[in-house]
This record gives C-alpha cells, structure tokens and sequence, in this order.
C-alpha cells in the first residue's frame, strides 16, 4: 500500500464515539493537570514543607532544647549551635529558591506555543525540578545528619549524666567504637533516605524526560 | 464562555479523536488523553486571539498535549486495540478491505516516533506545508524532508509487513 492509499484509507475513517454536550461539560468539570503543572503545584508543596521543617526546627533549636537543657544544667556545645543554625539557614535558603523558581514555572504554564517551544519549556522545566529536587534532598540531608549528630551528642552526655562519669573517664577505644558505630548509622539511615528518594524521582520522570529530551532532538535535528 | 467552548469542541471533536487515535493504541489510554486535550484546550481559551484558524490552534495544543503527555500508556491484551467498534467507515459502508487497510495504517504509523505522528497526521489530513511547519515550529522546508523521510520509512515498512 502506498502512502496515498493510506491518506485515502485514513479519510474514511470517523470516530464512533462522539461526545455529547453534557459529556464534554463533565470533562470540564474534572481537573486534569499537564506536567507543567503538576511541577509548579509539586514545587509549591515543596516550599510549603520547607518552610514546616524550617519553623519546625528553628522551634526545637532555640526554645524547646535550651529549655530542656536549662532545666538539666547542661549547655550546647558552640560547634553544635553553629551546625544548627548552618541547617536552619541552609533550609531558609532553599525554601526561598523554592518560592523563587515556583513563579518562575508559573509564567510558562501553557501549551499554546508551538511544538518546540512547548518541548523547550517542558524540558527546561523538568530540569529546574529535578535540580530543585536535589538541592533540597541535599539541606534535608545535611539537616538530617546534623540532627543525627546532635541527638547522638545529646544522647552520651545524658547517658554519662546518670552515671555520673566524665568524658576523660571513657576509654578511647569505646569512645572510637561508639563514634563508628554512630556513623554507620548515619551513613545507612541518611544515605538510605537519600538513595531512596533519588531512585523514586528516576523512576517517576527519568523516562519520561529523555523521552521529550529525545524529541526535542529529534526537531533540532530537523532545522539544522 | 463555556457554552461557547463545548459547542466548538462539539463541532471540531473529529480533530481531537484523530490526535488520539494516531497516539494511543488502547481505547482507555484514548479516553484519558483525549479528556487531557479538553482540559488543555479548556484552560488555553482564553489566550485564541484568532490570529490563526481555530483548526490550526487545536491542532498545536492537542498535538503539545499529547506529544508531552505524562500519563503512561497502559500496556494491556489486544482485544482493546483498534478494532471496528472504534471508528466507522464515513464512505462506501463496511468491507474487509478497508478494514484490513485500517489495520495496516494503525500497525505502521505505530512504528513512527511522535513527531513522525504528527507530521503524518496533518499531511492526512490535506494541511499545507505552511500550516504543519506553524504547528511543529520547523521550517516549510524540512517539513518537505522530514515527509520524504516518513514516505520511505512508511514503504519500507508496507513492504516489509506484506513480506
């Protein structure tokens, strides 16, 4: 067959399915988001639990902790405040960026342009996302960390507390065993996190992003 | 505004269906792009400023929607493939033939990449070399390239099925 016949078999072909007016108003009814916008709707959420852990964290650093610790004598290292507040700026920042780059992808949410340019948006945005993705996986795991070593801190002094012994009292051996065993744990539970959600985000718009980034080639191709 | 909106997508729903048809091979996959091209067409409304043929403006946003569509198409048994119960013949009724040609057409424009698809379609669908390289955003002059490549991939893919 050849491709005339196939624009003549093409020709004679209608869809059985025509819709109504109260079907298409029902579809109208129905939210359906392009990617565009479940990205800016994804990146506004984003900002919203960026800014939760901020204020949650900035809670627990500077009211509720000194308040445990005032009441307990003790007092936070100046190594662990300036780690604390290094996390806390750290997550102020990316919240900021967040909320710069939503208004950002806000302006290109439309499907108007023409293939390319509707290609480049979706694309360059994809990338934004997936550069915002990172950046804040990065704070929330430094946060993380921080927070780990801090609790982990926290935790020794209590214990050496209620046994009323001193740090110079502790054997270095068990010192460096604990200090490993901590970090074993860090690296398993932080990295986990991290490699897990790293993988949930491939898996989610990995293919679909070099499939359009294919695309895209495939049209830059054409107009060289 | 809405009233206006359904009775025109009433009217020209043939273009929508044809979108959906060319990228989808299963009816559910059909139906789920074919209420995205809707919502997509719905929401951009506002912005037709008639610059250019109402045709030529549904056509580029139902062919961005599905070209950038993020749904994955459903991978199910045949039996919800392309068969008669889908489309009608609009000329000369019913026969094997045709519908075996249909069968042919769906089998090879399924190998084409989706710019391929859209290319093709608008070439089915009589517009001029101006009007595709408007909605694609390449040149008049390699939409002309880009068909002769889609004629002989399409031949070669004829023949091989006929083989």
């Amino acid at each position: 067959m050849e491709l005339t016949d196939l624009k003549k078999t093409w020709g004679k072909m209608a869809s059985n399915r025509e819709l109504d007016e109260d079907q298409l108003k029902e579809m109208l009814s129905k939210r359906t988001k392009n990617v565009i916008e479940r990205i800016e709707r994804n990146i506004k959420i984003g900002s919203v639990a960026l800014f939760a852990l901020f204020l949650i964290i900035a809670f627990d650093d500077y009211i509720l902790s000194p308040e445990i610790l005032g009441e307990m004598n003790a007092t936070v290292p100046d190594w662990l405040a300036f780690l604390g507040a290094f996390s806390n700026t750290l997550l102020f920042t990316t919240f900021i960026y967040f909320v710069f780059k939503y208004y950002r992808v806000k302006r290109k949410c439309d499907v108007v342009c023409d293939l390319k340019d509707t290609l480049r948006k979706t694309v360059e945005t994809l990338s934004l996302y997936q550069r915002l993705f990172y950046i804040a996986l990065g704070s929330l795991t430094i946060t993380m960390a921080v927070g780990f070593i801090a609790g982990l801190f926290q935790e020794s002094v209590t214990e050496l507390g209620v046994h009323d012994i001193s740090f110079a009292e502790i054997q270095k051996d068990q010192l460096f065993f604990e200090i490993i065993i901590g970090l074993v744990f860090l690296v398993v539970i932080v990295g986990g996190i991290f490699v897990f959600l790293r993988w949930g985000f491939h898996r989610l718009y990995g293919n679909y992003c070099r499939k359009l980034k294919q695309t895209l080639k495939e049209l830059n191709e054409i107009d060289e | 505004m809405e009233k206006e909106f359904i009775e025109i997508i009433q009217k020209n729903q043939g273009i929508i269906h044809k979108v959906c048809n060319i990228y989808c091979d299963v009816q559910e996959d059909r139906n789920d792009l074919f209420q995205e091209i809707v919502a997509q067409l719905w929401k951009s409304y506002p912005s037709f400023r008639k610059e250019s043929k109402f045709s030529t403006w549904m056509y580029r946003v139902a062919l961005n929607t599905a070209i950038t569509s993020f749904k994955k198409t459903k991978r199910r048994p045949d039996q919800n493939r392309l068969t008669s119960d889908n489309y009608q013949i609009v000329d000369e009724g019913y026969n094997t033939e045709t519908e075996d040609n249909i069968k042919q057409l769906h089998r090879a424009v399924a190998q084409l990449t989706g710019i391929e698809k859209s290319i093709v379609l608008l070439y089915f669908e009589n517009k001029k070399y101006e009007e595709i390289a408007e909605i694609t955003g390449i040149t008049q002059n390699y939409v002309r390239v880009k068909m002769n490549r889609i004629k002989k991939k399409l031949k070669k893919l004829m023949t091989e099925e006929e083989e």
